[in-house]
């Protein structure tokens, strides 16, 4: 047996000046947003912030320059992401445009359609939404029944999908749909169109979540028409395209840092001198954070050097998703005195906010158990 | 990898697989000094001391393959304890004793004082749990002063050693007793202390990730092995999620220790080792209870080699600082800087290893 491959990354050595040029522009840009909205990270949907990012060139960076992009290294779009993160940002709007839709377009698609879609994303215009879970199909993800027919000049799709990360708030989605009726192999026949979710027959309706938040929508196919060149890569390829999708997906800084600005509010609420519970707590975090962050960097090195760790990444999502979740819970059992019966301060909104938004950690971008089967799998158990 | 560090992996994996099976041989065991002349032949030892001195000039990256290594074949020789013993002499630029060395922590109330007669050094005080004390010739620690703390090299012999005390897995661990015992070595050196636990926490952190893959492998060989229901217990989803869990667990202390050392050859480093230490010793309840769990009663024999790593762990955790010491040591770092920013601090101190 050998051991996962994670070999620490060595940052290129002018990181610091990026790190600064971000921290400035985020500062002035965050002054005025309050501590529960920053907790929201990558769900706080900003579309102002993401135009203003986008002008600093740090929406599709790592993407050719004819195509809007800014042809910067990977590693680069990295620490822009995590300081993003970090920071709190609100980055929903055009995040999985930016991480997955556009580098997924890049790769599956003809230049016209790259022209079409990659300069309006990096100009943080154009907003993706992931059209994968439907309402009899979550992780078994194979028995979606929205299909296609092929028609003159195109196809027409007929079909529902559900859970979609602010699809009532992007104008397209990627769509997994079936191309052909299913046969033995429950991998084949699946096929990803590129749907506009401004066309006839599109509905889409936000759903409200149990904090009275909207982050997440139904969509309605009805005789949807779609032109062939909005088929994505190759038909019947679904299945690989939209794990290479995943990879890109599970990889990120964001499988770890959801919760981490309850962690500066925690450091920013106690003094220097707090009691030895405190104090430890603090340290396990630290420990989990730290080492959370050497695994996803490690990824990102070996994804920048061209490598396929894609069962390391199921392994960071997974143990990030953990980490995120117990955080409000190790939080809120550790406050003492005041900090715990407050209300209203940045640390308690924060921990409010994440209690419940937690659980969708381990649900999103492929749950907890799908991910240890994954794991499993490349361990040869299965 | 490098190559050079490939050709290190494979040399030493060898040798240690070879040595394991001789020390643990049921017919004819073989005896520690024989075992520890097969490991100075090799030079492995000298893995810190330069090239031009008969060494390898070795980093921190490469002790951790060695370190690894021998968790992962649970080698039961003080091969790691003499590495770091003489890494700690060779910054100092104080004498290498020959042979197996080790290095511990001293109790507070260890003093040094000048000998009256020959004009040199003498230590008095209390060792507690010397890894290997009665194997080695020579033990590196440390003594508080008035204005500074000292490194102090010190000849096992000179020490009165309390009768056969061991860890969980069996390995000498040594309350050593000096009085007015004359020095080998004396450097000063602010925070001796601290140097000595970081080292040692940064090895055993390693050694700890080598542990943990040969208990998961031991563990993955079980379940594809043994049917229960007519079918391998590795079909079982039950059994599949539990190793999985084991295998994220072990490749976060593997991950934690290669950064921890990348950091130690850049310099200060006891925020990594801090965290890898606390980050490894918590993984270690999660998954030798799984380990256990999926071997049943057979892991639980003295036949079956699982103890041999399971053992370990539960002993490392313990030493060279458990959760409680680094926790508190680790809250109190990050509570140090938190005014300046958290954020700013760790990425900091990752970006200062970076590459041209």
């Amino acid at each position: 047996m050998k051991s996962v491959k994670f070999t620490p990354l060595e940052m290129p050595n002018d990181v610091p000046k990026l790190r600064s040029e971000v921290r400035s522009f985020l500062n002035q840009e965050l002054a005025d947003i309050k501590a529960v909205d920053k907790a929201k990270s990558w769900s706080g949907y900003n579309a102002e912030f993401s135009r203003k990012l986008a002008g600093q060139g740090w929406i599709g960076m790592i993407w050719p320059k004819d195509l809007g992009g800014h042809e910067a290294s990977a590693l680069h779009r990295y620490v822009v992401m995590e300081e993003l993160l970090a920071a709190g940002a609100p980055v929903a709007a055009h995040w999985i445009a930016d991480r997955q839709s556009g580098t997924h377009i890049m790769r599956y698609s003809s230049p016209d359609v790259q022209k079409r879609f990659l300069p309006a994303i990096a100009r943080g215009e154009m907003y993706f939404c992931i059209g994968m879970s439907e309402p009899n199909s979550g992780s078994d993800l194979a028995s979606i029944q929205t299909k296609a027919d092929r028609v003159d000049g195109g196809w027409i799709i007929n079909g529902a999908k559900i859970w979609t990360t602010f699809a009532h708030r992007s104008h397209m989605m990627i769509a997994l749909v079936r191309t052909t009726p299913k046969s033995e192999s429950r991998h084949a026949g699946l096929s990803q169109f590129i749907i506009d979710l401004s066309a006839d027959g599109v509905t889409v309706n936000p759903i409200e979540d149990h904090q009275g938040d909207h982050h997440f929508g139904e969509i309605f196919l009805d005789n949807v028409f779609v032109a062939d060149e909005m088929l994505l890569g190759t038909e019947g390829d679904g299945w690989a395209q939209v794990n290479s999708e995943l990879a890109l997906e599970r990889s990120g800084p964001e499988r770890y840092l959801s919760s981490y600005r309850l962690f500066e509010e925690l450091l920013m609420s106690v003094a220097q001198d707090c009691d030895d519970q405190t104090t430890a707590t603090i340290g396990e975090i630290t420990a989990d954070l730290w080492t959370l962050r050497q695994m996803s960097m490690s990824i990102a090195g070996q994804l920048a050097d061209g490598e396929d760790p894609s069962l390391a990444a199921s392994m960071v999502k997974d143990l990030g998703a953990c980490f995120e979740q117990n955080l409000p819970h190790t939080v809120q059992a550790g406050l003492g005195g005041s900090l715990h019966l407050a209300r209203d301060t940045g640390l308690n909104e924060t921990l409010s906010y994440l209690l419940k938004a937690t659980p969708a950690f381990s649900l999103r971008g492929g749950t907890r158990e799908i991910l240890r089967g994954i794991i499993a799998k490349g361990l040869g158990l299965k | 990898m490098t190559p050079q560090q490939l050709l290190l992996q494979e040399t030493v994996d060898n040798v240690f697989g070879e040595l394991v099976a001789k020390l643990n041989s049921r017919q004819q065991p073989l005896d520690f000094d024989s075992a520890w002349l097969t490991l100075q032949d090799l030079g492995i030892d000298n893995l810190f001391v330069a090239e031009e001195e008969g060494g390898f000039s070795g980093s921190w990256q490469d002790a951790r393959i060695v370190f690894y290594l021998a968790g992962r074949h649970g080698l039961a020789l003080p091969i790691c304890e003499t590495i770091v013993a003489k890494k700690i002499l060779l910054d100092l630029q104080l004498p290498i004793p020959e042979g197996p060395l080790t290095f511990g922590l001293s109790t507070p109330e260890a003093s040094l004082s000048n000998d009256k007669a020959t004009g040199g050094k003498i230590f008095s005080g209390n060792l507690l749990a010397v890894p290997w004390g009665r194997n080695t010739n020579a033990v590196v620690t440390f003594c508080h002063g008035a204005t500074t703390d000292s490194v102090v090299l010190l000849q096992c012999s000179g020490a009165q050693v309390s009768g056969g005390r061991v860890n969980d897995a069996g390995e000498p661990r040594d309350n050593m007793q000096f009085h007015d015992a004359s020095v080998l070595g004396v450097a000063a050196l602010p925070n001796a202390s601290e140097k000595l636990l970081r080292m040692g926490a940064l090895m055993r952190a390693s050694q700890m990730s080598g542990a943990l893959d040969s208990a998961l492998q031991l563990s993955i060989e079980h379940v594809s092995n043994r049917e229960q229901f007519g079918r391998p217990l590795a079909k079982f989803q039950a059994i599949q999620q539990q190793l999985a869990i084991f295998a994220e667990e072990a490749a976060a202390v593997n991950c934690a220790s290669q950064a921890a050392c990348d950091a130690e050859d850049h310099g200060d480093s006891l925020f990594e080792v801090a965290a890898t230490k606390l980050r490894s010793n918590r993984a270690v309840g999660i998954t030798t209870s799984i380990a256990h769990q999926v071997h049943g009663a057979i892991g639980l024999t003295k036949e079956y080699d699982l103890h041999l790593y399971t053992q370990r762990l539960w002993s490392w955790r313990s030493e060279f600082g458990n959760d409680r010491y680094w926790s508190k040591n680790l809250g109190q770092q990050v509570l140090a800087v938190k005014d300046e920013g958290f954020w700013n601090y760790m990425t900091a101190r990752s970006d200062r290893i970076s590459k041209l």
